[in-house]
């Protein structure tokens, strides 16, 4: 009975967690969920076709806000359309995978924009040795909430070591 | 049963409990497992390396020349790992793969082979490290090495 009672009250509770979590969407989970589908688009499958790769990039759009500012220690893009325009011209040799990882969300107070602290690891196979190879670096983005949707509205490379 | 469970079943689950508990104290906050990719740490440590960063390394102490240490990015799951060769104040350069600390050229027996590297000095500041792979074979643009801040060490490598 009691063992009964226990399951009954773990189930319950987990019901009750999983419908509030329905009705009341956590803005970070939405973040999160967010930025997992960009680091889908952003990844290049082995092979990928012309098509395949129009359309990835057509949907690499609907993640960045139209005034989206990228900066790297050696360039700075300004607008959507030039990001994807500097998306486009780059070809990888094989399949590459991005993913965010170590991702810290802090939302604004006003909870339509956030500030995202995070890695962004590269994984793919050098196209000469064929062995694999890994890259990551910290990142810093901005996102809003624009139109319902968490768009990225600035995005920003850190060096962890500096060079002098 | 009695070979996995014991005479009493309840005491073995909760020492299994405890070493669970245990092991997920141990390698999630003391002993980082580290998974070294790349080859910048040729030939101290080879692509695909296991070990341990020992997050206790610093507790009472700091970071010392030759040390090999973890470095944090955004967090602790993406890892440099690297060489301390400057310490907090010390003037560092590389002139054609030589180290110089403070103008004297430092001993890294650690090093095998040096490309040519030519890095413009700088004083490093008081919460400061320099850190570099032991790879000087490679090229300088294809290695990451540079200044880092005390408080994004987060341990020294166990072996």
């Amino acid at each position: 009975m009691r063992v009964r009672t226990i399951l009954i009250a773990v189930v319950s509770a987990a019901v009750a967690l999983a419908a509030a979590s329905w009705l009341w969407p956590n803005e970070e989970r939405v973040v999160r969920h967010r930025l997992d589908d960009l680091a889908a688009a952003l990844s290049v499958p082995a092979a990928e076709p012309d098509i395949a790769r129009v359309t990835r990039l057509a949907q690499l759009r609907q993640f960045l806000s139209p005034a989206v500012v990228v900066r790297t220690s050696t360039q700075e893009i300004a607008s959507r359309d030039a990001v994807l325009g500097a998306a486009s011209q780059l070809r990888a040799g094989g399949a590459v995978t991005v993913s965010f990882v170590d991702v810290q969300v802090t939302l604004h107070a006003d909870r339509l924009t956030a500030d995202v602290y995070l890695d962004v690891k590269i994984t793919g196979l050098d196209t000469r040795s064929g062995e694999p190879t890994v890259d990551a670096r910290e990142a810093r983005l901005m996102m809003a909430k624009e139109n319902d949707t968490w768009v990225v509205t600035s995005a920003e490379t850190q060096e962890t070591l500096q060079r002098p | 049963m009695s070979l996995l469970f014991g005479t009493n079943r309840r005491v073995t689950l909760i020492r299994a409990g405890v070493l669970a508990a245990a092991a997920a104290l141990l390698f999630g906050f003391v002993l980082l497992p580290v998974r070294l990719q790349g080859i910048s740490m040729l030939p101290t440590y080879q692509d695909g390396a296991f070990n341990f960063a020992n997050r206790l390394a610093y507790l009472w102490s700091s970071p010392s020349r030759g040390d090999v240490v973890a470095i944090r990015m955004a967090g602790p799951r993406v890892l440099y790992v690297k060489r301390v060769v400057g310490l907090p104040g010390e003037h560092v350069e590389i002139t054609m793969g030589v180290v110089t600390i403070d103008g004297q050229p430092l001993i890294e027996p650690t090093v095998h082979a040096r490309a040519p590297w030519n890095v413009p000095g700088v004083t490093l500041g008081t919460d400061e490290y320099f850190v570099v792979g032991d790879n000087r074979a490679m090229p300088a643009q294809n290695h990451d090495f540079g200044r880092v801040k005390r408080d994004r060490i987060l341990g020294r490598m166990l072996f």
